[in-house]
């Protein structure tokens, strides 16, 4: 057609607007957004911290110092010490760790069950929908820390147990570390508590694409499921499970501490973020600095990680933020 | 309306029954022998001894007649007996459930009088420093646990500026001592609030019926408040369920720093102790509250949309 | 020739966007004399609605605006008034009935106190004398046992239903211009035919004028005196609906008007289609913006951009090489 015309340089009125991927797009909003790269960087920040932080520690985090205690930051003690004269920066560097491994895990754990659950009952449907979403209702009808307490009290026991016959056969001495236990319990209870909400994001989303018409499309077409399945089911799903992955980032490093600060976290000596403003909660009069450190990193961290969340979502869901 | 309504409550009752039974079932094999907790180890040594409080605490009889028997014992408002003191759980937890639906109610208005009228207005000024300035602010509000924002204020109010004394116990919901409680509640579940009503907003503004409205030439004030928010409030409500949950959550906190004795700090105290008649009545009744609000959540919809009503 | 209703010059409107300005209305000027009917005609995204929304004053703030122009209503320029005095001339001296009657009113309130607040806004009547009205009103607009169905919800009407209520409002405080955008676009055939009968006659009875907004030249036969065509934000083609169909001067026009399906011709053929697509508006060039498409271009088409000149009484065209009178409608 513009051939036909015969007058050079109509042509290239039709390509309209570049052609720019979702992902290119929604990495440059990402970019334009300062709070979303604050929180970049803050994340950032922990995961190296989380990788180098114990070696780049000034001091042994368990070690204590009669003669030193509650000594108020300073140019030894940076965040001062606690009680007992442990240095409370390098405490921090430890608590880090354990925050980030416990995220990883558990958001991989959840995000996997979830997807799997979630389009097992979206695509099986029937009963297998009832009975996931029949589940879903009923882990979410709790109030998520009494639930995660719950069960970590309750399972503890039965668990210990279980370990011990299993140490009796494999000799492995790894199941006799109490620390790798609490870890498998933390991980347990707080993977537990977040799956629902993947598997009921990824069933809704699932459901809502099979009806929309570019699938319907397809199915028209003759197009194989597994084909539907993962060239456009699982992509069009996928940035709402990210924005909900990194939303719960967050929630989870909260959800430990809060865990932590009822006594079924992460025990000591063990270094967590939560149990170290818990032990000195009531301390807040006579020595504000044992709350106020960990405490102020603490929220900082969470911080960081809802900011980077919240810009995401904003950069991946164009339609809903920016018009 | 009424089937509607009559659906809804039928389809709570199973997920009711359901916690109940897990939370059973998970006190039940979870501890342990509980013998072992209610009583020292020299008296469970003895095999005749141990054989007689069993007897006596019902404790020989198969999981199931426990059950029921628990399940029986609660349809009757009878939660059993708390190991720690040995009293039955319920009386306590009528003392103390008063005082903390009191706190939770407190909250929940300050999330409305807050949140709803600030997502509004970050909605209206979308993409202006105002919007950006309160999503920020809730953002970091929501992002500091409650057991460090509490102990933060305590610090900052108390110790560095004065303008208080130290707010702990229960004088009553009118006391000022329950002004920072109420308010650290409603600090966590307040940037749920804002956030789905900003979004509810920005979604609304943009729907035709709005631009009718315009054309209308009604004034931008009735615009928003007759026709935007009445539709813009139905995602908050959906939401609900977790505000619950985050105002539960709070619960515990605030109650344990502020030393007052409501149902969530009985809660705490039953946790450290391992007191599990206790826990198991807190537990049953937190998922209680999630699903009666969720059950509200419901049949609000049907009060919001006439479409559900008429179904 | 007495005052125009409403009256048009260089009307310009931009849209801020990420790819930069774009001017959906980009000097757009006409008239619409008492009682009578003028369509807009168009592709999409031609600009014919927000023509329309400039005029009535309703492009969000933060989207864009209004930038040149006056836009003379009843003999006040809305152009040059506060957003309250253009919002006081709403309803009053200007409705709108909009393409989609499906989500054009507010579906958690019932219909009947939908077009009363409009006249308790503007007329300063009370609940009662709102309510009456808004009775007669739907009884006018043929909405069946009226009473009842003031305290019906949008979601208990047909969309047929819809659309007259919203005429209803559209007309509850008597305006003196009706501006319709695509209002039986989304509606059955023969419901569309009862809606344009019934727009006609009570035009007739008000001496309303109105501004219909369509693609379908169909309902611009039945229903319009005058026309104006527009292509990329501009009007191309201006003239009454004789001249229109059969002397079309714009090649665009014409090309319009042998890609519409009729009857009669049935057997004549093939449609013509128009290839292409409408040029980007956040970024045109020099020239007629049509000449990509056209089907005659000559080189001054991409030098230099037509105005509008006449091509006969009350007929004007924006060509450099308009349709020659002899080749007139026929298939090309």
């Amino acid at each position: 057609m513009a051939e036909s015309t015969g007058i050079a340089g109509l042509e290239d009125d039709f390509q309209g607007g570049k052609q720019r991927s979702l992902w290119v797009d929604a990495m440059e909003r990402l970019i334009r957004n300062r709070a979303a790269m604050v929180g970049l960087f803050i994340s950032v920040l922990l995961v190296i911290t989380a990788l180098i932080g114990p070696y780049i520690a000034p001091h042994d985090y368990i070690k204590t110092n009669i003669a030193n205690i509650a000594a108020t930051p300073n140019a030894t003690n940076w965040f001062g010490t606690d009680l007992i004269g442990r240095d409370i920066f390098s405490r921090i560097l430890h608590s880090v760790r354990t925050a980030i491994f416990v995220v990883v895990v558990v958001i991989t754990i959840s995000t996997i069950l979830g997807i799997i659950l979630g389009a097992a009952a979206a695509y099986l449907g029937k009963w297998v929908d009832d009975g996931i979403m029949r589940l879903t209702d009923i882990i979410l009808a709790f109030p998520d820390l009494l639930l995660v307490a719950f069960i970590s009290l309750t399972i503890r026991q039965p668990f210990v147990n279980w370990l011990g016959t299993v140490y009796q056969q494999t000799q492995w001495e790894i199941l006799r570390d109490t620390l790798f236990l609490d870890y498998l319990i933390v991980f347990g209870a707080l993977a537990l508590v977040s799956w629902p909400g993947y598997a009921r994001l990824i069933r809704g989303q699932i459901l809502s694409l099979r009806e929309q018409d570019f699938i319907r499309a397809q199915v028209a077409l003759g197009v194989p499921d597994r084909t539907i399945m993962f060239r456009h089911l699982v992509p069009n799903s996928i940035a709402p499970v990210i924005v909900s992955m990194s939303i719960g980032i967050g929630g989870i490093i909260l959800l430990e501490s809060s865990l932590s600060f009822l006594g079924f976290g992460i025990q000591p000596p063990g270094a967590s973020w939560g149990s170290m403003v818990t032990e000195n909660l009531f301390e807040w009069r006579t020595h504000p600095h044992l709350v106020l450190m960990p405490g102020l990193t603490l929220a900082l961290a969470v911080i960081g990680f809802n900011f980077l969340g919240d810009g995401l979502n904003d950069a991946l869901n164009p339609r809903q933020i920016r018009r | 309306m009424f089937v509607y309504t009559l659906r809804r409550l039928i389809l709570a009752i199973p997920v009711l029954f359901a916690v109940l039974f897990i939370t059973f079932t998970l006190g039940f094999y979870g501890p342990g022998d509980p013998l072992e907790i209610f009583y020292n180890e020299e008296l469970v040594s003895d095999p005749e001894i141990t054989q007689r409080l069993r007897e006596l605490h019902g404790l020989d009889r198969p999981f199931w007649e426990q059950f029921v028997d628990y399940f029986t014992g609660l349809l009757e408002g009878d939660w059993g007996d708390s190991i720690s003191s040995g009293r039955p759980v319920w009386p306590s937890f009528a003392a103390s459930m008063p005082i903390s639906a009191q706190l939770g109610l407190a909250a929940a208005v300050v999330l409305v009088v807050l949140g709803i009228p600030l997502g509004a207005l970050a909605a209206v000024k979308q993409n202006t420093w105002v919007d950006y300035l309160i999503v920020f602010v809730s953002i970091v509000v929501r992002s500091v646990p409650v057991f460090v924002l509490g102990p933060m204020l305590l610090i900052v109010l108390v110790l560095w500026l004065s303008i208080m004394n130290v707010p702990i116990g229960w004088k009553g919901i009118f006391h000022t001592n329950a002004i920072l409680p109420v308010l650290l509640m409603a600090a966590g579940p307040l940037l749920v609030v804002v956030r789905q009503t900003r979004v509810g907003v920005i979604e609304v503004l943009s729907e035709n019926y709005i631009r009718t409205a315009r054309a209308k030439g009604m004034r931008e004030r009735f615009v928003v408040w007759r026709h935007v928010l009445k539709n813009a409030l139905t995602p908050v409500f959906t939401t609900m369920g977790l505000i619950m949950s985050g105002l539960v959550t709070g619960a515990f906190f605030v109650e344990l720093i502020f030393g007052i004795p409501g149902f969530a700090g009985l809660g705490i105290e039953a946790f450290q102790a391992r007191d599990y008649p206790v826990i198991l009545g807190v537990t049953i009744i937190g998922a209680a509250i999630i699903i009666i609000s969720n059950l509200l959540v419901d049949l609000g919809y049907g009060l919001l949309d006439p479409r559900i009503r008429y179904e | 020739m007495p005052e125009p209703v409403l009256s048009i010059r260089a009307l310009e409107t931009h849209l801020y966007s990420r790819e930069g300005t774009i001017r959906p209305v980009n000097g757009v000027s006409f008239d619409i004399q008492q009682g009578e009917t003028l369509g807009i005609v168009g592709e999409s995204g031609s600009g014919k609605t927000m023509t329309a929304l400039s005029i009535m004053g309703l492009i969000p703030k933060n989207l864009g605006g209004v930038v040149g122009g006056s836009v003379l209503l009843d003999g006040e320029d809305l152009a040059q008034m506060s957003d309250s005095e253009v919002r006081r001339r709403r309803s009053t001296k200007m409705g709108m009935i909009f393409q989609d009657p499906a989500t054009s009113l507010n579906p958690t309130m019932k219909v009947g106190p939908q077009i009363a607040e409009t006249m308790k806004t503007h007329l300063g009547i009370n609940d009662t004398t709102a309510r009456n009205r808004t009775i007669e009103l739907l009884d006018r607009v043929g909405i069946p046992s009226p009473e009842g169905r003031y305290n019906n919800y949008p979601f208990q009407f047909s969309g047929g239903m819809r659309q007259r209520v919203m005429i209803a409002i559209a007309l509850s405080c008597d305006p003196l211009l009706l501006i319709a955008d695509e209002p039986t676009t989304a509606l059955d055939v023969t419901i569309q035919a009862q809606l344009l009968d019934f727009v006609r006659e009570i035009k007739e009875e008000r001496g309303m004028s109105v501004m219909w907004i369509t693609h379908d030249l169909g309902v611009v036969a039945e229903l319009c005196d005058k026309v104006a065509v527009m292509y990329a934000g501009s009007i191309v083609e201006k003239a009454s609906v004789d001249d229109v169909f059969a002397r079309p001067k714009h090649r665009y026009t014409s090309m319009l008007l042998n890609s519409m399906p009729s009857i009669a011709e049935r057997t004549a053929g093939r449609l013509m289609s128009i290839k292409g697509l409408p040029p980007n508006l956040a970024n045109l060039r020099e020239g007629c913006p049509f000449a990509v498409r056209c089907s005659a271009p000559v080189d001054r088409c991409t030098e230099e951009r037509p105005t509008l000149l006449p091509m006969g009484t009350e007929h004007s065209a924006a060509c450099w090489n308009p349709v020659a009178e002899t080749a007139g409608n026929g298939k090309m």
